[in-house]
């Protein structure tokens, strides 16, 4: 399926988040850029991810080093959690 | 309704400068944030505070009437309209905040009714001085299921702010499994897509059945006499009732697994985990002398 687009000065048009942030996410891989027709844009599905980058970057003043940091952290959380849920369930078996 | 500290919410005092505001506000962001803390709600209700102290401690005319006010905040408009009605001037009228719009899309959620009181209807807002204004806000629910339930795909309306929503729940959802409604968040602006919708399934505890992953677990007392020599006993299934053999001298605690008895395996059509029974031998009580001496009897044989 194709995925939908947004040209890039669209989104900062109506989203506060410059230009110069997004383009340095792309540069740590932290996001994807697509060229259509000459024009960069973002995926509406990268939306999400994008917008909390942002809230890190511009609200708490989370540099990208950091960024990066806390989405492997957060992650790994995401693991842990799991496998938390695993061990509780298993729990139940002897309750 | 009680009063809120917003000072101490933020480890400030009341000298503090704008400059502190944002750096106390920050600093206990990146403690609290939802984003950082999944599936916390202490630390989502404690983010609320910090967010609305912020709220109010960074917008000079809401801390000014904050400040002026403070613990007599019920009394706030009261006092305004008769300083008016004074003839003294007064910033902004009566209802100096109203009107205020924004989203909170990070999770910042509701405000207290002590802001509401003392603010006017807020609508949330998202602090730092950013405010989005095209993609819609995301919303979050928890949807509540019984197993058995959770073992068939089927409809369920639910409702987020005051919108029904009708959705499909797929057979062999997990307990804690969250799944994103494209869409169905609040509306974007600007053309912009509208937010999305996350449901938690949270599932209850059944009486019955256990389950780990697809696998079911149940527990079947069996009596002496079945366990020693053998029987057969019917068991609950998700589907209806099994009869199942039970061998001679069958041990307590032994399991048997009745493969494709479990639980459906999530969007694996015609796929069901295993069914793990496991016997309980059940020792007879209030015994009769007579039964008592054919048990001394046993003994004696064996």
């Amino acid at each position: 399926m194709e995925a939908k687009l947004i040209t890039i000065v669209d989104y900062c048009k109506y989203s506060q988040v410059e230009a110069e942030f997004i383009a340095m996410l792309k540069g740590e891989d932290l996001i994807e850029i697509f060229v259509v027709s000459g024009e960069e844009c973002i995926a509406i599905d990268q939306m999400p991810l994008l917008e909390q980058y942002a809230r890190w970057y511009y609200e708490m003043q989370i540099n990208l080093e950091g960024i990066d940091a806390l989405r492997h952290m957060l992650e790994r959380v995401r693991h842990l959690q799991n496998s938390i849920n695993m061990l509780e369930n298993k729990l139940r078996l002897y309750e | 309704m009680d009063f809120i500290d917003y000072y101490k919410v933020l480890n400030l005092d009341k000298s503090a400068s704008e400059a502190d505001v944002k750096k106390a506000y920050r600093k206990l962001a990146r403690k609290f944030h939802p984003d950082l803390n999944p599936n916390d709600k202490e630390a989502q209700a404690k983010f609320q505070q910090i967010n609305e102290a912020n709220e109010v401690l960074s917008d000079p005319e809401k801390r000014k009437k904050y400040d002026q006010y403070g613990k007599d905040w019920q009394h706030a408009d009261a006092f305004a309209q008769s300083r008016q009605s004074r003839g003294q001037a007064y910033q902004g009228g009566a209802n100096p905040f109203g009107g205020y719009s924004g989203s909170a899309d990070f999770g910042g959620g509701d405000f207290s009714d002590f802001f509401s009181s003392m603010f006017g209807g807020s609508t949330g807002g998202r602090s730092g001085g950013r405010q989005t204004q095209f993609r819609g806000q995301d919303y979050k629910s928890e949807l509540h299921l019984s197993l058995r339930s959770a073992a068939e795909t089927h409809k369920q309306t639910i409702s987020v702010n005051g919108k029904s929503i009708r959705m499909t729940v797929p057979a062999g959802v997990a307990n804690g499994q969250e799944v994103r409604l494209k869409g169905q968040g609040g509306p974007g602006v600007n053309n912009g897509p509208n937010g999305d919708l996350y449901i938690t399934f949270i599932i209850a505890d059944d009486p019955d059945f256990k389950r780990i992953g697809d696998n079911l677990y149940l527990n079947k007392e069996i009596d002496l006499f079945t366990a020693v020599l053998g029987g057969e006993v019917m068991i609950d299934t998700l589907d209806g009732k099994v009869k199942l053999k039970v061998k001679p001298e069958t041990q307590n605690g032994t399991q048997v697994r009745l493969k494709g008895k479990g639980f459906p395996v999530y969007k694996k059509e015609g796929k069901f985990g295993d069914l793990i029974v496991t016997y309980g031998v059940k020792i007879p009580t209030h015994l009769s002398e007579e039964q008592k001496e054919g048990f001394r009897k046993l003994a004696d044989l064996m």
